[in-house]
């Protein structure tokens, strides 16, 4: 044998011992526990790790931020999420803080990257916000590949409004039977979400054909404390076309369909004119929700025609559709006595 | 000598090797992952760090990032027909939304040039439907320029795909409705479809402001339908350029007090970001007209963030008369000084000035949070 080929052979088993003791040693390195001590470390992607850098110690989101557009630069498309293992060693804080930041960069990140970054951060109402920002976001972006993220929620963070009414913008514009898949993991929560999502931004993304295609086989009875697809239809309608709205209140003869389109209605009507909403407030059939209108819209006018709401509120028409304690409280607010 | 020499390689090459399967990230061990989380960008990411691929090849365009997208669009804007497919299969596998719809745009407007069918077949191929409409935006921007009643009614005719069939009419009206906007607004105005309706008023009263702010306010108070006039009135105070002491002026001029409250809100919280000032001397002018109550409060908010002391802001107030307009202009500015974390006795001492009100309380109990707690009171 060669010099040189001996040198080789015993430099190769050199270096395949080092592997093995590496191998060996290796996952004791992490204790076990450790990892599971450190709240969800964000899932890595196997295949990417040898050649990606290590992140900085973190000094602050915005540093860190500017780190990783340095790395996407070369290619390293996922390095944000090398800040969000735990031998990265940020606090909780820290993690939600740069997750933000990475936020409201969304344009410049792989939104499965993302993805992978929010759900590994603790669950609360910081993570859930993140998470509904980014299923807006991505779904406004790219609906097809939002919808496949969406699926694989489960059912607690699924079933909500800020993922599904969020996301309707994006999904309207999506085959109905793609939708209405969805719809079938969904509770009776989820789908009235859903229902709201895609009647809300009807007259801004999608088609009115694809939307009622879908709205058509979601019909199904929605939970009291949801805002149903009807209300939401009562109030796009009242902004755009209040006279195609009286006309479905005439033909509706749902009434429980045909008080929530009104409920709608008058609600959008009294924000921009009181006195009207008013009016139909006193059609309400739900007596609570007809209350609640009553109440809002009454302080809406006294916010925006001081004298003219007051001059109603001691008139006849005022003590039909108000109780006297209601009506004495809003005017006591003035230093008012009720007339009667 | 040699010997150590050589004891010194082998130690070096045992190193290498345990550090080779030890590195940190490999020994953190990867979480559950979703099923569809784990399909992204891996294969490109590994691809990219081992040699860089010419950026027009498909693998190269699946590469591509917010960061570098542009180096791709000469390439692609000179491609040859052929070479067209592939680009579009490595641009679409791009996991970067933003990267591929700006290089669908050069790509289908070469596409278009070269093969005006080819590409509206390619374009009906494509997943997404965001994809899909940007791909459309720049075949009919080539295509209304040779001819625009083909395009029209390439569009009028698709009827197996109604989200793309509204949508290539936005992008229609945006292209066309610039040069006489109101006779497509009066062929909007016809639709029976409301939703439809509503989206093609909207681009037509977007293009128009766009184009000439002071023109869509002119004629606003004529314009038809109806929506298109409450659209333009609403919208058009937030262009660059709009004279809103006239658009004001043409509120005044509407019929029902609640649409001359709601439009002089808008009109003077625009006024007041772009000329707080001159805004406050609007208000003062007409401090008599009761629709004002609400336009008087929202210009209360912005001065409490443009102006540096309570004292100022004390001093605007006070010659506003009496009355629900200072009250709610008060209230209001109480409300954001607090809001903005500056001193909360400041706040309180410029609710002084309010009477008795709504605003009041809902500026009180802002002052009165209890998160305020630990702030200075002065």
């Amino acid at each position: 044998m060669l010099p040189y080929c001996r040198l080789l052979t015993t430099t190769s088993l050199c270096f395949a011992l080092g592997a093995f003791a590496g191998w060996w040693c290796g996952p004791s390195a992490t204790a076990p526990g450790v990892a599971n001590a450190t709240a969800g470390p964000a899932p890595i992607l196997p295949g990417t790790t040898s050649p990606a850098a290590k992140p900085p110690p973190f000094t602050s989101a915005a540093a860190s931020m500017e780190w990783v557009r340095a790395r996407m630069q070369k290619g390293d498309t996922t390095a944000a999420e090398r800040f969000f293992h735990h031998d990265a060693g940020l606090t909780d804080e820290q993690r939600i803080g740069l997750a933000r930041e990475l936020m409201q960069n969304a344009r410049r990140m792989d939104p499965h990257v993302l993805a992978r970054i929010i759900l590994g951060l603790p669950r609360g109402q910081a993570a859930d916000t993140l998470l509904w920002r980014l299923v807006s976001d991505w779904s406004t972006n790219d609906a097809e590949a939002a919808l496949l993220f969406i699926e694989t929620l489960p059912p607690d963070r699924l079933n909500t409004v800020g993922v599904l009414t969020n996301s309707a913008f994006g999904l309207s514009r999506l085959p109905a039977e793609r939708v209405l898949a969805l719809a079938a993991r969904l509770d009776d929560h989820g789908r009235s979400y859903l229902a709201e999502g895609l009647v809300g931004f009807a007259d801004q993304a999608g088609s009115w054909r694809n939307t009622a295609a879908i709205l058509a086989k979601l019909n199904g009875p929605s939970p009291p404390d949801a805002i149903s697809a009807e209300w939401m239809l009562g109030m796009r309608l009242a902004e755009i076309a209040p006279q195609s709205l009286e006309s479905q209140l005439t033909t509706e003869t749902d009434p429980a369909k045909r008080d929530k389109l009104l409920q709608g209605y008058a609600h959008e009507t009294g924000r921009n004119d009181p006195p009207r909403g008013l009016e139909m407030d006193a059609r309400i059939q739900d007596p609570k929700v007809r209350e609640k209108h009553i109440k809002y819209h009454t302080e809406h006018w006294l916010e925006s025609d001081r004298t003219a709401a007051l001059a109603w509120l001691r008139s006849p028409a005022a003590a039909q559709l108000m109780d006297r304690e209601q009506r004495a409280k809003l005017l006591r607010t003035y230093h008012l006595e009720a007339v009667r | 000598m040699r010997i150590m020499l050589q004891a010194l390689l082998h130690a070096l090459c045992g190193i290498a090797g345990f550090w080779f399967v030890s590195s940190p990230d490999q020994a953190v061990p990867p979480a559950e992952v979703q099923p569809s989380l784990k399909k992204s960008a891996k294969p490109i990411a590994s691809a990219r760090y081992s040699a860089p691929l010419p950026l027009a090849s498909e693998a190269g365009l699946a590469q591509l990032t917010p960061e570098d997208w542009a180096e791709a669009i000469h390439p692609v804007s000179q491609a040859r027909l052929h070479e067209l497919p592939v680009m579009l299969r490595g641009l679409l596998r791009n996991p970067f939304p933003e990267v591929r719809r700006r290089l669908l745009h050069p790509l289908f407007e070469r596409w278009a040039a070269l093969d005006h069918a080819g590409a509206l077949a390619a374009l009906r191929g494509i997943p997404s439907p965001q994809d899909k409409q940007s791909a459309l935006r720049a075949i009919l921007g080539v295509w209304t320029k040779s001819d625009a009643d083909a395009a029209w009614q390439y569009i009028t005719d698709m009827e197996d795909d109604s989200v793309l069939q509204e949508a290539g009419i936005e992008i229609l009206l945006g292209l066309n409705a610039g040069a006489d906007p109101l006779r497509y607004a009066a062929w909007a105005g016809q639709l029976d479809d409301v939703f439809l309706r509503e989206k093609a008023l909207v681009q037509i009263g977007d293009g128009w402001m766009q184009k000439d702010p002071q023109g869509a306010l002119a004629a606003a108070l004529t314009a038809e339908p109806a929506r298109l006039r409450d659209y333009l009135l609403s919208k058009v105070c937030h262009r660059d350029g709009v004279d809103h002491a006239a658009g004001l002026e043409t509120v005044a001029q509407l019929p029902t007090q609640a649409e001359r409250s709601r439009l002089s809100e808008e009109w003077l919280g625009a006024f007041a970001n772009a000329k707080p000032q001159e805004a406050f001397q609007w208000l003062l002018g007409h401090a008599d007209r009761a629709e004002l109550q609400k336009a008087a409060g929202t210009l209360g908010g912005i001065l409490a963030v443009k102006t540096k002391t309570i004292a100022e802001l004390r001093a605007l107030a006070l010659q506003l008369p009496a009355g629900p307009l200072r009250d709610a202009f008060v209230a209001r500015a109480a409300d954001e000084w607090a809001s903005a974390g500056r001193s909360l006795a400041g706040a309180q001492d410029l609710l002084s000035l309010c009477g008795p009100c709504l605003e009041r309380e809902s500026a009180q109990e802002t002052i009165l949070q209890p998160k305020w707690e630990n702030r200075p009171t002065d």
